[in-house]
C-alpha cells in the first residue's frame, strides 16, 4: 500500500481535471456531429481507464466515475442540462460503474504485479552484477568497499559491515547477531524496535561479522532480503577467497625466508670454515713447535691467528646482525 | 545480424516513443486558441477543426506513449538525434496543418504550407487574414510561438535532462543558461512570456486592439512575421492611430524583433546588468555593425524611391525594414520595398542571408557564424600580408570571453556557408522551373532559406503546389540549420540500406 502524499494526490486530481476536460471537449465535438449518447458513454469509458492507468487510486476512480456519468448525464440524455435520464441511461451507468471498478481493481492488481515483477527483476540484476564484480575485486579492503557498495544499491539503504564485533563501542544487538548467528533489529523477534536489520555474515559454519541495513526510510521486501542474504553468501565466499590468498602470500613469505637465512647460513658458514680450519691448523703448529720457533715467527703466528680471529669475529657480527634483522 | 536488425527496431521504436511526447504537445497546442471561443461566439463552428484533431493527437500521443519502449535516448547511436529532430518537425506539421484541412479553406498542400511557415516562423501565407476566424489567426501565431523557441526546447521544459539534452543541442541550440537543462528551457521560455507580455501592453497603448496586439507581439518575439492584416504592421500608419502611436508601435515591433533574434544566453547577460559582456559579444557587434551599415542605405533608397514622403517616416520606416530583415522576421510598413530596392538591393540581400544570432528564434546564416568568416578572413589575409614569423591567436569574443577558433571550426564554417548558398541556388534553380523569374526565385529562395517571408513574386496565393512544396522543403532546411536535414536523411538512409542488404542475405 502506498503512502498518501499530497503533492501525489493533487497530481493525480489535476489529471483528472484535463481527462475529464479532454473527454468531455472529444464528446461535445462528437454530440454535434450526431454521434448518440450511448457511444458518447464509451469515450467516458476510455477517459475513466486513462485516469485508473495514470492515477492508480481506488476513491479517486470512484469520484472520477461518478463525475464523468453525471456529465454525460447533463450533457448529452435529454432533458439536456438536467439529471434524471431514461431507464436504459440508468441501467448503462450502473453498468458502466460496476465496469470502472472492476477495471479499477484489475488494473491495480496488475499493476502491482508488474512493479513487483520490474523490482524483482532490478533485484536480480544488482545482485548478478554484483557476484559479476566480486569475481574482479582483489584484496579484502577492496571487497568489502565494493560489498558496502553493492549491498546498499540492492537494499536500496545505508549498510555497514561490522568484523570486529568484540569491541566495547558496538551495541547490543550486533553483539547478539555475532553471539548467536541469528538475524536480529528491525521486526525481528530480538530488537524489534531498532530501525536496523542485523544479518550475521557466517564463513564455514562461523560467525565472522555482522552486516547492519538501516529500514528507517524503507520497509525491507522479503525478495529483497533473500537476495542480500544470496549476496552476503558471495561476499563471505569472496572474503574467504581473500582470506586464502593472504594465508597462502604468508606461507610463501615465511617460506622465502626461511630459504634465504638457509642459503646466508650455508654461505657464512663456507666463508667461515678456512679461517676456522686455519686457527686450528696455526694453533696446532705453535703448540707442538712452540721450544723449536724463533720469537719473529711466534709473533708472526700469533700474527696470523689474530688476524683470522678477527676476521671471524666479523662474519660472527655480521651473522648477529642477520638475526637481529628478523 | 539478427541482433542487428532487432536493434535497429528496437531503436526506430524508441525513436516512435518519443514523437509520443510531441505528438501530445501538438495536440494542446490546437486546443489553445478555443479560448478565443469564450470572447468570440460567433466562432463556435471553429470548435471541431480544433478540438477533434487536438483531442485525438493527445489521445493517439498517449496510446503510442504507453506502448512504445522505455528506452533512453542516451543509447542511441551517431546522427540519431538528427533523425529525432527532423521527425519531430515533420510529424509536428502533418499534426499541425490538420486544422487548417478541417476548416475547408485549405488544400492539404496550403495547409502543410502554411503550418511549416508557422513552425518555422518564416512567415508566408496563403490565409486571407482580413476574411478569416480569430481562431484561426491565433492559431497561426501560437505556430510562431512554439515553432520559434524550439520544440524541443518546449518538450525539454517537462521532460528530464537526460532525455532533453541530445535533441536540444541537435534542434541548433548552443547555449544553457544553467547547469540544468530543464532550469534552462523554463528561464528561456519565461523570458519569452516576459517579451509577449510587455509588448501585448505596449501594443495596447498605442492604439492596437488586444487581439492584433497579442498576435503581433508573439510573432515579433518569434520573429515569425505573420499579422492579421494584409499591410502588416504598416495598417497602424499614422492616418489610423496618429504619427506618436505608429512610431510607438514600429519601435515596440523593432525592440521585440531585435529581443526575439538574440541569443539566449545574451538575453540573459543583458538583463542581468552584464553590459559589458553582452556589447562584447561577436554576434552582438555584427547585428549593430550591419544595422548601422544599411540603415542609411535604406532611408536613402526609401527617400530616393518615393516609398516616404518625409524624413522622419524614410529614418523609422528604414530602421524597421533594416530590422526586420536582420533579425528575419519580414514584417514591412513599405509595401512592396524590396521590388522597388534599386541600389540598396544588395545591402538587403545580405541583411537577410546574416539572420539572427545562434540559438535564438531567427534564421539565416546566423551572426555567431559571419562573425567567425570575417575574423577567419581578416586573419588569412594578415597571415599573407604580414611575414611569416608573426603569428595570429584567432579568437572570437562570445558572452564576453575569448574563445580560440580552430582551423576545423573555420572549415565547417566555410563548409555550412557553402552548403547554404548551394542549396539557396538550387531551391531557386527548382523555383525557376515552375516559370518563376530567376530573379525573383533567387531573391525568394534566400528569404525563404533565412525564414524571412518577404516575397518580391513568386509567393502568392494563387501558387502551384509544386512552388508550395519547395518552399516547404526550404523552410524546413533554412530553420533546422541545413546539416540536420542532411544527416538525417543519410542516417535513414543508411538504416535503410542496411535492413535491405540484410533482407537480401536472410
Amino acid at each position: 500500500m502506498e503512502k498518501f502524499s499530497i503533492k501525489r494526490t493533487i497530481f493525480n486530481i489535476l489529471n483528472v481535471v484535463i481527462i475529464y476536460i479532454l473527454t468531455t471537449l472529444l464528446c461535445y465535438v462528437s454530440f454535434q456531429a450526431d454521434v448518440d449518447a450511448e457511444t458518447l458513454l464509451m469515450f467516458y469509458l476510455l477517459g475513466i481507464l486513462i485516469v485508473i492507468i495514470e492515477t492508480k487510486s481506488f476513491l479517486i476512480t470512484v469520484f472520477s466515475t461518478v463525475l464523468f456519468i453525471l456529465t454525460h448525464d447533463f450533457l448529452f440524455i435529454e432533458p439536456h442540462f438536467a439529471w434524471g435520464g431514461s431507464k436504459n441511461f440508468i441501467v448503462s451507468s450502473v453498468v458502466f460503474f460496476v465496469v470502472a471498478l472492476i477495471v479499477n481493481l484489475l488494473v491495480i492488481r496488475l499493476q502491482s504485479q508488474i512493479k513487483s515483477s520490474k523490482e524483482n527483476a532490478r533485484l536480480h540484476k544488482k545482485l548478478y552484477e554484483a557476484s559479476e564484480g566480486l569475481l574482479s575485486v582483489h584484496g579484502k579492503d577492496k571487497v568489502i568497499e565494493y560489498s558496502d557498495k553493492a549491498l546498499t544499491e540492492l537494499a536500496g539503504a545505508e549498510v555497514e559491515f561490522y568484523f570486529d564485533v568484540d569491541g566495547s563501542e558496538k551495541n547490543e544487538a550486533i553483539k547478539w547477531c555475532f553471539k548467536n548467528s541469528a538475524k536480529c533489529g528491525h521486526k525481528e523477534a530480538e530488537f524489534p524496535e531498532l530501525s536496523h536489520k542485523y544479518i550475521p555474515i557466517r564463513s564455514n559454519n562461523k560467525t565472522v561479522g555482522v552486516v547492519s541495513i538501516d529500514c528507517s526510510e524503507k520497509e525491507m521486501s522479503s525478495e529483497t532480503e533473500k537476495c542480500i542474504t544470496a549476496l552476503l553468501s558471495q561476499i563471505t565466499i569472496a572474503i574467504e577467497r581473500e582470506d586464502l590468498t593472504d594465508e597462502r602470500k604468508e606461507e610463501e613469505k615465511t617460506l622465502n625466508h626461511e630459504h634465504i637465512v638457509a642459503g646466508t647460513i650455508k654461505s657464512l658458514s663456507r666463508e667461515m670454515s678456512p679461517f676456522v680450519s686455519s686457527i686450528s691448523k696455526e694453533t696446532k703448529s705453535l703448540k707442538e713447535n712452540i721450544n723449536l720457533l724463533e720469537e719473529t715467527e711466534i709473533n708472526e703466528k700469533l700474527q696470523g691467528l689474530e688476524d683470522n680471529s678477527s676476521e671471524l669475529t666479523r662474519i660472527l657480527d655480521n651473522l648477529i646482525d642477520l638475526t637481529k634483522d628478523e | 545480424m539478427e541482433n542487428t536488425e532487432h536493434s535497429r527496431i528496437s531503436e526506430y521504436l524508441t525513436i516512435l516513443g518519443s514523437l509520443s511526447y510531441v505528438i501530445i504537445m501538438i495536440g494542446a497546442i490546437m486546443l489553445l486558441p478555443l479560448v478565443l471561443i469564450l470572447f468570440y461566439k460567433d466562432e463556435a463552428d471553429q470548435l471541431p477543426y480544433f478540438a477533434l484533431p487536438g483531442v485525438l493527437s493527445i489521445f493517439a500521443g498517449y496510446l503510442i506513449k504507453q506502448f512504445s519502449p522505455n528506452h533512453s535516448l542516451k543509447d542511441l547511436r551517431r546522427h540519431q538525434s538528427s533523425v529525432i529532430v527532423l521527425l519531430i518537425w515533420i510529424v509536428s506539421i502533418l499534426i499541425g496543418s490538420i486544422p487548417f484541412m478541417l476548416c475547408g479553406d485549405y488544400t492539404f498542400t496550403e495547409a502543410i504550407f502554411e503550418t511549416t511557415s508557422g513552425f518555422t516562423t518564416t512567415g508566408f501565407t496563403v490565409t486571407d487574414v482580413e476574411n478569416t476566424t480569430h481562431v484561426i489567426l491565433l492559431y497561426r501565431s501560437l505556430l510562431h510561438l512554439f515553432g520559434g523557441v524550439g520544440l524541443i526546447l518546449i518538450l525539454s521544459s517537462v521532460l528530464s535532462n537526460v532525455y532533453g539534452m541530445q535533441l536540444f543541442s541537435a534542434e541548433g541550440h548552443r547555449d544553457r543558461l544553467t547547469p540544468s537543462l530543464l532550469h534552462s528551457a523554463r528561464t528561456i521560455i519565461l523570458i519569452y512570456l516576459g517579451f509577449i507580455i510587455s509588448g501585448t501592453i505596449l501594443y495596447i497603448v498605442f492604439g492596437m486592439s488586444p487581439f492584433d496586439a497579442l498576435n503581433h507581439a508573439i510573432c515579433a518575439v518569434s520573429t515569425g512575421g505573420f499579422s492579421t492584416k494584409y499591410q502588416s504592421i504598416g495598417y497602424w500608419s499614422a492616418s489610423l492611430v496618429g504619427v506618436a502611436n505608429s512610431i510607438g508601435i514600429k519601435i515596440t515591433t523593432i525592440a521585440l524583433m531585435l529581443l526575439g533574434s538574440i541569443n539566449f544566453m545574451a538575453s540573459l547577460l543583458f538583463f542581468r546588468g552584464k553590459f559589458r559582456d553582452y556589447f562584447s559579444h561577436s554576434e552582438t557587434k555584427v547585428t549593430a555593425f550591419a544595422i548601422a551599415i544599411a540603415t542609411p542605405i535604406v532611408v536613402v533608397m526609401l527617400l530616393a524611391t518615393g516609398l516616404c514622403n518625409t524624413t522622419l517616416s524614410a529614418i523609422s520606416d528604414g530602421i524597421f525594414q533594416v530590422v526586420s530583415l536582420i533579425t528575419t522576421t519580414g514584417y514591412t510598413t513599405v509595401p512592396n520595398f524590396v521590388a522597388q530596392s534599386s541600389f540598396a538591393f544588395v545591402p538587403i540581400f545580405l541583411l537577410m542571408l546574416i539572420g539572427g544570432h545562434s540559438g535564438s528564434t531567427s534564421g539565416g546564416i546566423k551572426a555567431s557564424r559571419v562573425a567567425m568568416l570575417i575574423k577567419a578572413v581578416f586573419y588569412d589575409v594578415c597571415e599573407q600580408i604580414f611575414p611569416k614569423r608573426i603569428s595570429f591567436s584567432r579568437s572570437i569574443n562570445k558572452f564576453g570571453k575569448k574563445v580560440q577558433i580552430t582551423r576545423e571550426d573555420q572549415s565547417q564554417n566555410y563548409a555550412y556557408v557553402f552548403t547554404f548558398i548551394f542549396i539557396g541556388l538550387f531551391g531557386a534553380f527548382l523555383l525557376s522551373l515552375d516559370g518563376h523569374d530567376f530573379g525573383q526565385a533567387f531573391f525568394d529562395a534566400f528569404s525563404t532559406l533565412s525564414t524571412i517571408g518577404l516575397s518580391i513574386g513568386t509567393v502568392t496565393r494563387e501558387m502551384s503546389n509544386y512552388t508550395m512544396w519547395v518552399y516547404t522543403a526550404l523552410m524546413i532546411i533554412g530553420r533546422l540549420e541545413v546539416y540536420i536535414v542532411i544527416l538525417a536523411i543519410a542516417r535513414i538512409g543508411k538504416d535503410i540500406g542496411d535492413g535491405i542488404k540484410e533482407l537480401r542475405s536472410k
